[in-house]
């Protein structure tokens, strides 16, 4: 109940990372998140991460976004997966995707309850990680900052959980 | 014989030309002198620098180590932080045996402080000074200065600010271990810097939800274990600094400097609403669900000293309350640039709970900041309130405090120590004497401007007008520290 409460940007720094930080929610996967891309004729893109953790323990939550509205909580995740983090160095692939625009929020599952722990202010107190490397001011990135542009064929990137 | 006190207020020696002497200095000479109490401290810290003994003899039964706290880096290159409660937290640890004292000193090695250096420039945010564009602020202690207070929990010192953790201090070379986590549900929850410790060793503290009517409890053990915790309704969104405890009761005085906005930085988003007055929350130590709200007239604070409970249910508390509040961000920031300031006084001032649900403020006029009293009796009646006051002469730059008080409730007299026009004095902390109950000394840093340098002075608790019993100087000056804590060897 707490948590609805911080879903502002705040102005001191209790709530700067907050609620607002995953305010689309949990990264379940979506319906029909596997459905993009198939059946067209336009190649398709592969979108690799590398992930570093600090503890090999729980699972790396990753939610894949193609549009700001969706990445700012109007609109579902296009992929979503969940990676066991069993080792400190992982990779997870997202296949058949349309070259485009994509930006991806994540987090660190530690405690493996599927979703996003908070403290009792709402604040997340497990991992997270952004793409482009962008990180939370006062809440997360803007989608432009966390947005990569891909093409035909791989393109690769880092999510580090720093804490 | 020369006394103590002339000694120390005219004497040749020590403080030639500090006290007394108008004249030759002028009233204003002081203010030029002023950010002296506002300088970078030393980024290599002190490692038991000796200080030379400059008056007295140490009483045989004071061994332990005086450790205090406060914002001591506010410049870097051509910036100016905004406020001076953003500077970095320097811990300084006046260690006192055999009759000599040393001095050690450590900035804590925070995130905003290694983020801070690694741009070159400060970046982070805090009370009054904004976030750099696009810098890293993942959550509260990613802003965390750990400059405000120090607590001492078994054989750890914790550095605390207001907004976020504890940072967790090596008492023996105070280096830093990092973020304290409570609990693990409980990481980042705010831990504000005026934890009570009562007399059966029971943590009390609160922490706000900045913006939001409600603050999260805490009760540790003497071992720091969370043993109780929840979520208080407060009436106002106020900012508070301090609150009250007495032996079975949780005291919130809310006054009406309030959260009306989202403008960054933080202090930008308080409203001064004196039409609102003060409310004052009290909540049962037992049974957090039984509460009761006093009214009084508007006050700002930043500062509370002891409270407790009669036998009729009637609760008191100290508390510094000024007309209007002080250290804005006008006035932090002013303050930080030596400019003269016109700031409202908090004045010493006992708040009165009434059984039937009345409530009324007895003023002095006596200025006075930093109330302290003797730990033995934290929630527990007193009547000797020591704090910092104004002196016959002081200065109109920000930091006026140049006497050391104490204040009888039950007499209603003052024992004071004033230091003269070019003395800084910070707050007193009470040490108990170690096998007398009724006895204690009270530590007393003080910064010369003149002779640019900080000493320690330790009084006798009972009789402060008399002076110093023992004074001890360092090698150079340190900022202004806010609070401390003794810790008896």
């Amino acid at each position: 109940m707490v948590r609805k409460i911080f879903d502002r940007h705040l102005s001191k720094t209790i709530a700067i990372a907050g609620a607002v930080l995953f305010a689309s929610g949990s990264v379940a996967e979506p319906p029909g998140a596997f459905q993009n891309g198939a059946g067209t004729s336009t190649p398709m893109a592969t979108l690799t991460f590398n992930i570093e953790v600090i503890k090999a323990q729980g699972a790396v939550m990753i939610a894949l976004f193609d549009s700001a509205p969706a990445y700012g909580g109007k609109g579902q995740p296009v992929r979503a997966t969940r990676v066991p983090a069993e080792k400190l160095e992982m990779t997870t692939s997202f296949e058949g995707l349309k070259p485009g625009t994509y930006a991806v929020k994540a987090y660190h599952d530690l405690d493996g309850d599927g979703q996003l722990s908070v403290n009792p202010f709402g604040l997340p107190i497990e991992p997270f990680a952004f793409s482009n490397g962008a990180q939370a001011h006062y809440g997360p990135p803007s989608f432009d900052k966390a947005a990569l542009t891909i093409g035909a064929g791989e393109t690769q990137d880092t999510l580090r959980f720093a804490k | 014989m020369i006394s103590r006190r002339s000694f120390v207020k005219g004497g040749a020696t020590l403080f030639a030309g500090a006290a007394m002497n108008v004249g030759k200095a002028g009233v204003f000479a002081a203010d030029s002198f002023s950010p002296l109490g506002f300088h970078n401290g030393p980024a290599n810290g002190y490692d038991n620098e000796p200080m030379q003994r400059v008056f007295g003899r140490a009483p045989k039964d004071l061994t332990g180590v005086l450790y205090r706290n406060g914002p001591a880096h506010f410049r870097r290159g051509d910036q100016t932080l905004n406020h001076w409660f953003d500077g970095d937290g320097l811990v300084r640890a006046f260690r006192i045996a055999g009759g000599n004292a040393n001095l050690s000193a450590q900035f804590v090695k925070t995130i905003k402080r290694r983020r801070d250096e690694e741009a070159g420039r400060f970046i982070m945010p805090g009370f009054g000074t904004p976030a750099a564009p696009g810098a890293p602020v993942t959550g509260p202690d990613d802003a965390n200065a750990a400059n405000t207070a120090l607590l001492s929990v078994e054989d750890r010192l914790w550095a605390l600010w207001e907004a976020g953790s504890p940072f967790d201090i090596d008492p023996n070379d105070l280096s830093t271990n990092g973020p304290v986590v409570l609990r693990d549900d409980l990481a980042q929850m705010p831990f504000s810097a005026h934890p009570k410790v009562s007399p059966d060793g029971m943590i009390w503290n609160f922490g706000l939800a900045y913006g939001h009517p409600f603050a999260f409890l805490w009760g540790l053990s003497s071992r720091g274990a969370v043993v109780r915790s929840g979520i208080i309704n407060l009436p106002s969104a106020s900012y508070m600094h301090d609150w009250a405890v007495t032996q079975t009761k949780l005291i919130f005085p809310l006054q009406p400097w309030v959260f009306t906005r989202q403008q960054p930085p933080f202090v930008r988003s308080l409203t001064w609403q004196p039409e609102n007055g003060l409310k004052v929350l009290v909540v049962d130590k037992d049974d957090f669900d039984n509460r009761q709200i006093y009214e009084l007239p508007a006050g700002a604070f930043f500062h509370t000293g002891n409270a407790f409970e009669e036998p009729d249910g009637t609760i008191r508390f100290d508390v510094c309350l000024a007309e209007r509040p002080t250290l804005d961000a006008e006035e932090g920031s002013a303050i930080l640039r030596g400019g003269t300031l016109n700031r409202a006084t908090p004045h010493m001032t006992m708040a009165v709970l009434k059984p039937n649900g009345t409530a009324e403020f007895e003023h002095t006029s006596i200025s006075a900041e930093f109330p302290r009293v003797d730990p033995r009796q934290e929630g527990l009646r007193h009547s000797r309130v020591y704090s910092v006051t104004e002196g016959a002469l002081t200065t109109n730059m920000g930091y006026r405090f140049n006497t050391v008080m104490a204040m009888d409730w039950t007499t209603g007299t003052q024992d004071t120590f004033d230091f003269g026009l070019n003395v800084l004095v910070e707050e007193p902390i009470f040490a108990p004497h170690p096998n007398k109950t009724d006895h204690g000394w009270l530590l007393v840093p003080t910064l010369h401007l003149d002779k640019k340098a900080t000493c320690l002075h330790v009084f006798d608790a009972s009789n402060l007008y008399d002076g110093p019993v023992v004074s001890w100087q360092a090698a150079a000056p340190l900022p202004l520290s806010f609070h401390g804590v003794w810790s008896a060897a």
